[in-house]
Protein backbone atom coordinates (compact mmCIF):
# COMPACT_ATOMS: atom_id res chain seq x y z
CA UNK A 1 0.00 0.00 0.00
CA UNK A 2 1.46 3.23 -0.68
CA UNK A 3 2.27 5.75 1.95
CA UNK A 4 0.80 9.32 1.58
CA UNK A 5 2.54 11.71 0.44
CA UNK A 6 2.89 15.25 1.51
CA UNK A 7 3.02 18.37 0.48
CA UNK A 8 7.35 19.03 -0.24
CA UNK A 9 7.78 21.98 2.46
CA UNK A 10 7.69 25.55 0.75
CA UNK A 11 11.49 26.27 2.05
CA UNK A 12 12.58 23.41 -0.56
CA UNK A 13 9.92 24.17 -3.33
CA UNK A 14 10.07 27.60 -2.70
CA UNK A 15 6.01 27.11 -3.00
CA UNK A 16 3.46 30.92 -3.01
CA UNK A 17 0.57 31.01 -1.15
CA UNK A 18 -1.33 33.79 -1.97
CA UNK A 19 -3.32 35.66 1.13
CA UNK A 20 -6.63 35.91 1.47
CA UNK A 21 -8.23 39.06 2.20
CA UNK A 22 -11.23 39.30 4.62
CA UNK A 23 -13.28 40.79 1.57
CA UNK A 24 -12.74 37.54 -0.48
CA UNK A 25 -16.95 37.12 -0.09
CA UNK A 26 -17.47 40.84 -1.66
CA UNK A 27 -15.74 39.55 -5.06
CA UNK A 28 -18.68 37.24 -6.37
CA UNK A 29 -22.26 37.27 -6.67
CA UNK A 30 -22.69 33.31 -5.29
CA UNK A 31 -20.41 34.58 -2.13
CA UNK A 32 -22.33 37.79 -1.25
CA UNK A 33 -25.51 35.94 -1.23
CA UNK A 34 -24.24 33.10 0.97
CA UNK A 35 -22.94 35.70 2.82
CA UNK A 36 -26.18 37.04 3.25
CA UNK A 37 -27.68 33.83 3.82
CA UNK A 38 -25.40 32.85 6.34
CA UNK A 39 -25.90 36.59 8.69
CA UNK A 40 -29.47 35.69 7.88
CA UNK A 41 -29.56 32.99 10.25
CA UNK A 42 -28.99 35.30 13.37
CA UNK A 43 -32.40 36.98 11.97
CA UNK A 44 -34.23 33.43 12.26
CA UNK A 45 -32.43 32.73 15.93
CA UNK A 46 -34.22 36.21 16.55
CA UNK A 47 -37.40 35.64 15.36
CA UNK A 48 -37.24 32.42 17.70
CA UNK A 49 -36.20 34.44 20.69
CA UNK A 50 -39.84 36.68 19.79
CA UNK A 51 -41.63 33.37 19.84
CA UNK A 52 -40.44 32.46 23.08
CA UNK A 53 -40.94 35.97 24.65
CA UNK A 54 -44.51 35.68 23.68
CA UNK A 55 -44.83 32.52 24.61
CA UNK A 56 -43.25 33.24 28.09
CA UNK A 57 -45.99 36.25 27.91
CA UNK A 58 -48.74 34.35 27.26
CA UNK A 59 -48.04 31.88 30.15
CA UNK A 60 -48.24 35.21 33.09
CA UNK A 61 -51.36 35.29 31.73
CA UNK A 62 -53.37 38.04 29.26
CA UNK A 63 -52.62 41.46 31.00
CA UNK A 64 -48.84 40.37 30.31
CA UNK A 65 -49.81 39.24 26.52
CA UNK A 66 -51.25 42.25 25.77
CA UNK A 67 -49.08 44.76 26.58
CA UNK A 68 -46.66 43.12 24.87
CA UNK A 69 -48.84 43.12 21.90
CA UNK A 70 -49.38 46.66 22.58
CA UNK A 71 -45.54 47.07 22.52
CA UNK A 72 -45.31 44.98 19.07
CA UNK A 73 -47.16 47.55 17.46
CA UNK A 74 -45.12 50.48 18.14
CA UNK A 75 -43.11 52.10 14.73
CA UNK A 76 -40.04 50.74 15.73
CA UNK A 77 -40.76 47.17 16.43
CA UNK A 78 -42.86 47.05 13.34
CA UNK A 79 -39.45 48.32 11.42
CA UNK A 80 -37.65 45.28 13.36
CA UNK A 81 -40.06 42.54 12.38
CA UNK A 82 -40.37 43.76 8.73
CA UNK A 83 -36.35 43.55 8.50
CA UNK A 84 -36.77 39.85 10.31
CA UNK A 85 -39.24 39.11 8.08
CA UNK A 86 -37.19 39.85 4.96
CA UNK A 87 -34.36 38.08 6.26
CA UNK A 88 -36.34 34.94 7.33
CA UNK A 89 -37.84 35.05 4.35
CA UNK A 90 -34.47 35.08 1.96
CA UNK A 91 -33.39 32.43 4.29
CA UNK A 92 -36.55 30.17 3.56
CA UNK A 93 -35.64 30.83 0.06
CA UNK A 94 -32.41 29.88 -0.43
CA UNK A 95 -32.85 26.63 2.16
CA UNK A 96 -35.91 25.47 -0.39
CA UNK A 97 -33.67 25.79 -3.32
CA UNK A 98 -30.74 23.87 -1.24
CA UNK A 99 -33.12 21.46 -0.21
CA UNK A 100 -34.22 20.14 -3.85
CA UNK A 101 -30.13 19.89 -4.70
CA UNK A 102 -29.69 17.60 -1.61
CA UNK A 103 -33.08 15.54 -2.32
CA UNK A 104 -33.98 16.19 -5.97
CA UNK A 105 -32.99 13.12 -7.65
CA UNK A 106 -34.30 9.86 -9.46
CA UNK A 107 -38.22 10.87 -10.03
CA UNK A 108 -38.21 14.13 -8.34
CA UNK A 109 -36.01 16.25 -10.14
CA UNK A 110 -34.71 19.33 -8.21
CA UNK A 111 -37.02 21.96 -9.19
CA UNK A 112 -39.68 19.42 -7.93
CA UNK A 113 -38.43 18.28 -4.42
CA UNK A 114 -38.10 22.83 -4.05
CA UNK A 115 -41.56 23.53 -5.54
CA UNK A 116 -43.39 21.03 -2.83
CA UNK A 117 -41.48 23.27 -0.16
CA UNK A 118 -43.74 25.89 -1.64
CA UNK A 119 -46.83 24.01 -1.01
CA UNK A 120 -46.21 22.60 1.80
CA UNK A 121 -45.24 26.21 3.26
CA UNK A 122 -48.11 27.76 1.75
CA UNK A 123 -50.45 25.28 2.74
CA UNK A 124 -49.36 25.18 6.22
CA UNK A 125 -49.57 28.90 6.58
CA UNK A 126 -53.16 28.82 5.33
CA UNK A 127 -54.08 25.59 7.98
CA UNK A 128 -52.65 28.22 10.91
CA UNK A 129 -54.31 30.96 9.43
CA UNK A 130 -57.69 29.16 9.47
CA UNK A 131 -56.73 27.69 12.94
CA UNK A 132 -56.15 31.07 14.46
CA UNK A 133 -58.62 33.17 13.01
CA UNK B 1 -2.52 45.57 -38.54
CA UNK B 2 -4.16 42.33 -37.57
CA UNK B 3 -6.44 41.72 -34.95
CA UNK B 4 -5.19 41.39 -31.44
CA UNK B 5 -5.97 40.33 -27.47
CA UNK B 6 -4.50 41.11 -24.64
CA UNK B 7 -3.69 38.41 -21.65
CA UNK B 8 -2.33 39.42 -18.58
CA UNK B 9 -1.09 36.22 -16.97
CA UNK B 10 0.40 36.28 -12.79
CA UNK B 11 3.60 34.79 -13.20
CA UNK B 12 5.72 33.53 -10.48
CA UNK B 13 9.08 32.53 -10.27
CA UNK B 14 10.60 31.10 -7.55
CA UNK B 15 14.21 31.64 -8.08
CA UNK B 16 13.97 35.56 -8.49
CA UNK B 17 13.03 38.35 -6.03
CA UNK B 18 15.00 41.60 -4.24
CA UNK B 19 14.78 40.20 -1.01
CA UNK B 20 14.72 36.84 -2.03
CA UNK B 21 11.10 36.40 -0.29
CA UNK B 22 8.90 34.16 -2.17
CA UNK B 23 6.81 33.81 0.88
CA UNK B 24 6.20 37.64 0.84
CA UNK B 25 5.05 36.80 -2.68
CA UNK B 26 8.19 38.92 -4.02
CA UNK B 27 7.63 37.88 -7.65
CA UNK B 28 4.17 37.27 -8.08
CA UNK B 29 3.31 39.64 -10.92
CA UNK B 30 1.26 40.26 -13.55
CA UNK B 31 2.90 40.19 -17.22
CA UNK B 32 0.29 41.67 -20.09
CA UNK B 33 1.15 39.85 -23.86
CA UNK B 34 -0.26 41.18 -26.78
CA UNK B 35 -0.84 38.81 -29.18
CA UNK B 36 -2.98 37.72 -32.55
CA UNK B 37 -6.38 37.14 -32.20
CA UNK B 38 -7.34 34.15 -33.92
CA UNK B 39 -11.21 33.20 -33.29
CA UNK B 40 -10.96 29.47 -33.10
CA UNK B 41 -8.18 29.75 -30.56
CA UNK B 42 -8.79 28.14 -27.40
CA UNK B 43 -7.13 30.07 -24.15
CA UNK B 44 -4.37 27.12 -24.08
CA UNK B 45 -4.01 27.72 -27.85
CA UNK B 46 -3.04 31.47 -26.88
CA UNK B 47 -0.28 30.26 -24.16
CA UNK B 48 1.11 27.86 -26.46
CA UNK B 49 1.12 30.65 -29.15
CA UNK B 50 3.16 32.81 -26.41
CA UNK B 51 5.62 29.80 -25.44
CA UNK B 52 6.38 29.27 -28.75
CA UNK B 53 7.13 32.81 -30.26
CA UNK B 54 7.00 35.48 -27.25
CA UNK B 55 8.58 34.21 -23.44
CA UNK B 56 10.00 30.69 -23.27
CA UNK B 57 9.81 30.71 -19.95
CA UNK B 58 6.19 30.66 -18.98
CA UNK B 59 5.34 27.50 -17.28
CA UNK B 60 1.76 25.77 -17.28
CA UNK B 61 0.28 22.35 -17.29
CA UNK B 62 -1.80 21.07 -20.34
CA UNK B 63 -1.99 17.53 -22.22
CA UNK B 64 -5.14 16.31 -23.63
CA UNK B 65 -7.08 19.68 -24.79
CA UNK B 66 -9.81 17.67 -24.68
CA UNK B 67 -10.94 18.76 -21.57
CA UNK B 68 -10.24 15.08 -20.49
CA UNK B 69 -7.18 14.90 -18.33
CA UNK B 70 -7.92 17.99 -16.10
CA UNK B 71 -4.87 19.36 -16.62
CA UNK B 72 -5.21 22.52 -17.46
CA UNK B 73 -7.29 24.19 -14.96
CA UNK B 74 -6.67 28.23 -14.30
CA UNK B 75 -8.55 31.13 -13.05
CA UNK B 76 -9.70 32.94 -15.70
CA UNK B 77 -10.69 36.78 -15.64
CA UNK B 78 -11.35 35.66 -11.62
CA UNK B 79 -13.06 31.87 -12.36
CA UNK B 80 -11.84 28.59 -12.43
CA UNK B 81 -12.09 27.30 -16.06
CA UNK B 82 -10.25 24.40 -18.05
CA UNK B 83 -8.31 26.36 -20.61
CA UNK B 84 -8.32 23.82 -23.25
CA UNK B 85 -12.66 24.82 -23.90
CA UNK B 86 -12.81 28.21 -23.42
CA UNK B 87 -11.88 30.14 -26.20
CA UNK B 88 -10.83 33.85 -26.95
CA UNK B 89 -14.04 34.56 -28.57
CA UNK B 90 -15.91 34.79 -25.35
CA UNK B 91 -13.77 37.80 -24.40
CA UNK B 92 -12.63 39.28 -27.41
CA UNK B 93 -11.99 42.64 -27.88
CA UNK B 94 -11.82 42.27 -24.09
CA UNK B 95 -8.91 41.52 -21.82
CA UNK B 96 -8.08 38.27 -20.14
CA UNK B 97 -6.20 37.82 -16.62
CA UNK B 98 -4.81 34.24 -16.04
CA UNK B 99 -3.87 33.46 -12.70
CA UNK B 100 -2.93 30.03 -10.89
CA UNK B 101 -5.64 27.95 -9.51
CA UNK B 102 -6.91 29.41 -6.83
CA UNK B 103 -6.25 28.34 -3.22
CA UNK B 104 -3.39 25.96 -3.73
CA UNK B 105 0.67 27.02 -3.34
CA UNK B 106 2.16 27.98 -6.89
CA UNK B 107 5.37 26.29 -7.91
CA UNK B 108 5.84 28.67 -10.89
CA UNK B 109 4.01 30.59 -13.14
CA UNK B 110 0.57 29.14 -13.63
CA UNK B 111 1.64 25.63 -12.32
CA UNK B 112 0.54 24.72 -8.57
CA UNK B 113 0.85 22.28 -6.37
CA UNK B 114 -1.88 19.87 -5.93
CA UNK B 115 0.02 17.06 -3.22
CA UNK B 116 -2.69 18.13 -1.27
CA UNK B 117 -5.12 17.27 -2.87
CA UNK B 118 -3.91 13.79 -4.18
CA UNK B 119 -3.26 13.35 -0.66
CA UNK B 120 -7.03 13.59 0.19
CA UNK B 121 -7.89 11.60 -2.99
CA UNK B 122 -5.78 9.05 -1.18
CA UNK B 123 -7.33 9.20 2.04
CA UNK B 124 -10.94 8.52 0.46
CA UNK B 125 -9.90 5.00 -1.48
CA UNK B 126 -11.18 6.41 -4.64
CA UNK B 127 -11.65 2.52 -6.20
CA UNK B 128 -14.04 -0.36 -5.20
CA UNK B 129 -13.57 -2.14 -2.28
CA UNK B 130 -15.08 -5.79 -2.00
CA UNK B 131 -14.16 -6.39 1.88
CA UNK B 132 -16.57 -9.60 2.55
CA UNK B 133 -15.88 -11.34 -0.41
CA UNK B 134 -17.27 -15.00 0.07
CA UNK B 135 -15.06 -18.39 -0.27
CA UNK B 136 -17.08 -19.47 -2.96
CA UNK B 137 -17.71 -15.65 -5.00
CA UNK B 138 -16.45 -16.51 -9.07
CA UNK B 139 -14.41 -13.70 -9.39
CA UNK B 140 -13.47 -14.56 -13.03
CA UNK B 141 -17.23 -13.31 -14.03
CA UNK B 142 -18.53 -9.50 -14.10
CA UNK B 143 -20.33 -7.85 -11.25
CA UNK B 144 -23.37 -7.17 -12.92
CA UNK B 145 -25.36 -3.97 -12.33
CA UNK B 146 -28.93 -2.48 -13.41
CA UNK B 147 -29.20 0.71 -15.18
CA UNK B 148 -30.96 1.77 -11.89
CA UNK B 149 -27.88 0.68 -10.31
CA UNK B 150 -25.38 2.36 -12.36
CA UNK B 151 -27.54 5.42 -12.23
CA UNK B 152 -27.00 5.93 -8.92
CA UNK B 153 -23.44 7.13 -9.08
CA UNK B 154 -23.14 7.80 -12.97
CA UNK B 155 -22.99 11.68 -12.30
CA UNK B 156 -20.13 11.68 -10.04
CA UNK B 157 -17.96 9.00 -11.97
CA UNK B 158 -17.19 11.89 -14.22
CA UNK B 159 -15.00 13.21 -11.89
CA UNK B 160 -11.88 14.42 -13.97
CA UNK B 161 -9.65 15.42 -10.80
CA UNK B 162 -9.24 18.74 -12.38
CA UNK B 163 -9.68 20.76 -8.76
CA UNK B 164 -11.40 23.08 -10.37
CA UNK B 165 -14.11 23.18 -7.81
CA UNK B 166 -11.25 23.47 -5.06
CA UNK B 167 -10.14 26.62 -6.67
CA UNK B 168 -13.54 28.02 -5.97
CA UNK B 169 -14.45 26.65 -2.92
CA UNK B 170 -14.01 29.14 -0.36
CA UNK B 171 -13.91 26.66 2.65
CA UNK B 172 -11.11 24.81 1.40
CA UNK B 173 -8.97 28.19 1.04
CA UNK B 174 -9.80 29.36 4.30
CA UNK B 175 -9.59 25.92 6.19
CA UNK B 176 -6.55 23.87 4.04
CA UNK B 177 -7.74 20.43 6.33
CA UNK B 178 -10.98 20.80 4.54
CA UNK B 179 -11.34 17.22 2.39
CA UNK B 180 -12.28 19.19 -0.59
CA UNK B 181 -15.77 18.86 -3.23
CA UNK B 182 -14.18 16.45 -5.52
CA UNK B 183 -12.81 13.73 -2.79
CA UNK B 184 -16.22 13.84 -1.18
CA UNK B 185 -17.59 13.38 -4.78
CA UNK B 186 -15.55 10.41 -5.17
CA UNK B 187 -16.88 9.21 -2.03
CA UNK B 188 -20.28 9.33 -3.09
CA UNK B 189 -19.51 7.94 -6.27
CA UNK B 190 -18.07 4.79 -4.41
CA UNK B 191 -20.20 4.46 -1.59
CA UNK B 192 -23.25 4.72 -4.11
CA UNK B 193 -21.60 2.03 -6.53
CA UNK B 194 -23.73 -1.59 -5.60
CA UNK B 195 -20.60 -3.29 -6.10
CA UNK B 196 -18.47 -1.64 -3.36
CA UNK B 197 -18.05 -2.43 0.17
CA UNK B 198 -15.95 0.28 1.42
CA UNK B 199 -18.65 3.12 2.81
CA UNK B 200 -17.19 1.88 6.69
CA UNK B 201 -13.48 2.60 5.67
CA UNK B 202 -14.02 5.49 4.14
CA UNK B 203 -16.94 6.59 7.08
CA UNK B 204 -13.95 7.76 9.47
CA UNK B 205 -13.06 10.36 6.71
CA UNK B 206 -15.92 11.95 5.07
CA UNK B 207 -18.42 12.20 8.27
CA UNK B 208 -16.29 14.49 9.97
CA UNK B 209 -15.10 17.65 11.31
CA UNK B 210 -13.01 18.20 8.40
CA UNK B 211 -14.78 16.12 6.01
CA UNK B 212 -18.62 17.12 5.10
CA UNK B 213 -19.02 19.16 7.90
CA UNK B 214 -16.54 21.65 6.84
CA UNK B 215 -18.97 22.63 4.25
CA UNK B 216 -20.81 25.80 4.41
CA UNK B 217 -22.78 25.21 0.95
CA UNK B 218 -21.80 28.07 -1.20
CA UNK B 219 -22.07 26.08 -4.18
CA UNK B 220 -19.64 27.35 -6.54
CA UNK B 221 -17.77 24.14 -6.96
CA UNK B 222 -20.85 22.88 -8.59
CA UNK B 223 -21.37 25.96 -10.97
CA UNK B 224 -17.83 25.83 -12.12
CA UNK B 225 -17.47 21.58 -12.56
CA UNK B 226 -16.62 21.29 -16.08
CA UNK B 227 -18.18 17.75 -16.06
CA UNK B 228 -21.60 18.65 -13.91
CA UNK B 229 -20.62 16.73 -11.35
CA UNK B 230 -22.47 18.28 -8.63
CA UNK B 231 -20.08 17.87 -5.81
CA UNK B 232 -22.45 20.21 -3.69
CA UNK B 233 -24.98 17.92 -3.73
CA UNK B 234 -23.05 14.91 -3.59
CA UNK B 235 -21.28 16.34 -0.17
CA UNK B 236 -25.19 17.67 1.71
CA UNK B 237 -26.30 14.33 0.61
CA UNK B 238 -23.41 12.41 2.66
CA UNK B 239 -24.44 14.93 5.77
CA UNK B 240 -27.72 13.18 5.14
CA UNK B 241 -26.43 9.98 4.89
CA UNK B 242 -24.09 10.66 7.96
CA UNK B 243 -26.53 11.96 9.86
CA UNK B 244 -29.30 8.95 9.28
CA UNK B 245 -26.38 6.37 10.20
CA UNK B 246 -25.80 8.38 13.31
CA UNK B 247 -29.08 8.42 14.68
CA UNK B 248 -29.69 4.96 14.41
CA UNK B 249 -26.14 3.84 15.24
CA UNK B 250 -27.09 6.25 18.88
CA UNK B 251 -30.31 4.40 18.80
CA UNK B 252 -29.11 1.29 19.08
CA UNK B 253 -27.00 2.37 21.78
CA UNK B 254 -23.78 3.28 20.34
CA UNK B 255 -21.79 6.37 21.14
CA UNK B 256 -23.53 7.74 17.59
CA UNK B 257 -20.34 7.24 15.87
Amino acid sequence: MNTPNTSPSPEVTRTYRRPIPNTWWLKQRSTILFMIREWSSVFVALYAICLLGQLWALSEGADRYNALLARSLSGGSLVLHLVIGAFVLYHMVTWFKISGRIFGSGPLSPGAVTAINYVVWIAASIGIFYWIF
Amino acid sequence: MADQIKLTIWRYNPDNGPDNRPDKGDEYRPQTFTIPYQKDWSILDALNHIKAEVDGSLSYRWSCRMAICGSCGMMVNGTPRLTCSTYLNEFHPNEITLEPLANFPIIKDLVVDLTDFMDKLRSVKPWIIRENKKDDEDTSSEYLQTPAQMESYYQQSLCINCTLCYAACPAYGLHSDFLGPAAIALTYRYNNDSRDQGREDRRKVVAAENGVWKCPVVGDCTEVCPKHVDPSAAIQRTKVNSAVSWFFSFLKGGKGE
